[in-house]
């Protein structure tokens, strides 16, 4: 491979990695990343035989993710849930019973809490 | 042709003395039941003791109703609250404490003045712990009594630790300094001691630096290692090696396309591993501040000889 087309390749990267920068960082999902999560629900999931043992399951952890947080730091949360999915999370987050199914718990909340804080609900009493 | 046996006049007496007969065998008390308001709101407080909350928030209505001069009324509408609050109808239990609290203008009445603590338990209950939190502090603001004011600084302390229990809250500073005010002398220091024994622990808990779990994870798994999360950290080196080493293979035998697609998914779980530690050790420091506040159940057993006999006893920590 020459070193051209090793620094294209590179550039390639490059510019996947940083394509979604451009969007507003809390913008709910749009673009590619919510159809590649969707088509996996919709095609994908089902034949894998839809195994998550954490809840919300990895896809609409994704999926929450990046609708909360805007594609960049919602990518990184996914690939960060579907490394963790299944291992040691599982002995340290609380269980939940689903459907007569232990499952652990361990929504986007559980992971944001120390750099995102919600916006004030505002409450009538 | 049918004929009478008894003659007009004879059945005319017969009927009238009929008359006299059941109008005498009937009772007096029969006529109507008279409800007074001891009889009600004794069914009532009956209905309360037996958590029939439902039949006994309707009963203390009816009291409230019918005897509004009573003087239970005030009382009726405290357990009606306390009732609604049994039922878990916290929005309505918080109305119903709140009408109590607008309506009695004596705020040294023991009513009123638990009406204002439930009224907080209540927002509390509703995952509103800015209300709850409001409450106590204008009962705070109203109130002179030396020991209401302990009371309040006492439950004031209870809320900032029950919020200080959610991820990324800390409010344990502000449970320390409701703490100091409850004066040396109150029936209240032994809870005190116990609470400030549950902040320090909490305080002094072995915490992971966060900081130092993004750089060791610059090594993958590192950062997952430093944090106690084993499998993570396998499952992390194995994955970042792997697609790092596929993808440097697939550039160097002159597939970038396979290249760039093993780097993307890499570099997303490259990323994704740095986070993930960083993250790990904010959870680890919130698991173990909440392990330190709870500090499990201590059940403490004791036994006392007295003339009458021998008593146990034992203290369960909730």
């Amino acid at each position: 491979m020459s070193p051209r087309s090793k620094a294209r390749a590179v550039a390639l990267v490059v510019l996947l990695c940083l394509a979604p920068a451009g969007a507003a960082p809390e913008a709910p999902a749009a673009g590619h990343p919510s159809r590649i999560i969707l088509f996996y629900q919709n095609h994908l999931s089902g034949s894998a035989g839809g195994r998550c043992p954490m809840v919300p399951s990895c896809s609409a952890y994704a999926a929450r993710a990046i609708e909360k947080h805007g594609p960049v730091k919602g990518w990184v949360m996914a690939f960060d849930r579907v490394l963790r999915c299944g291992r040691s999370e599982v002995r340290l987050a609380p269980r939940i019973r689903i459907h007569g199914q232990k499952l652990t718990h361990d929504p986007v909340s559980a992971n944001d809490f120390w750099w995102f804080s919600p916006p004030p609900e505002t409450g009538t009493q | 042709m049918f004929r009478n046996p008894l003659p007009r006049r004879r059945t005319g007496w017969i009927l009238a003395w009929l008359f006299l007969v059941l109008s005498a065998a009937v009772p007096a008390g029969a006529a109507g039941l008279v409800i007074s308001s001891d009889m009600q709101f004794d069914y009532a407080d009956t209905l309360f003791l037996q958590k029939d909350f439902r039949n006994a928030d309707v009963e203390f209505k009816r009291c409230i109703h019918f005897f509004p001069q009573d003087p239970r009324a005030g009382r009726a509408a405290f357990l009606t609250g306390m009732a609604l609050f049994h039922q878990e109808m916290f929005y309505e239990a918080a109305r119903q404490f709140d009408q109590i609290i607008r309506n009695d203008s004596d705020i040294k009445a023991i009513d009123t003045c638990e009406a204002y603590f439930m009224q907080s338990r209540a927002f509390l209950e509703m995952n509103n712990p800015g209300y709850a939190r409001v409450v106590l502090e204008n009962f705070l603001l109203l109130t002179q009594d030396p020991a209401v004011r302990d009371r309040i600084y006492l439950h004031l302390a209870r809320l900032h630790i029950q919020v200080s229990r959610q991820p990324g809250v800390d409010e344990l500073d502000q449970a320390g300094a409701a703490l100091e005010n409850i004066s040396p002398g109150s029936d209240l220091v032994s809870e005190k001691t116990d609470l400030m024994d549950r902040i320090r622990s909490a305080r002094s808990v072995p915490e992971k630096k966060p900081v130092m779990a993004g750089l060791l994870a610059v090594i993958p798994g590192g950062g997952f290692a430093y944090t106690g999360r084993f499998h993570d950290a396998a499952a992390a080196f194995c994955l970042n090696t792997a697609l790092g080493l596929g993808a440097w293979k697939a550039f160097d035998q002159g597939n970038p396309a396979l290249g760039a697609v093993a780097a993307v998914v890499g570099a997303g779980f490259y990323s994704g591993s740095i986070y993930g530690s960083i993250s790990g050790a904010h959870k680890h420091n919130h698991a173990l501040k909440i392990q330190a506040l709870d500090q499990g159940p201590a059940l403490r057993t004791g036994i006392v000889f007295n003339p009458d006999g021998v008593f146990f006893s034992f203290n369960q920590r909730f």
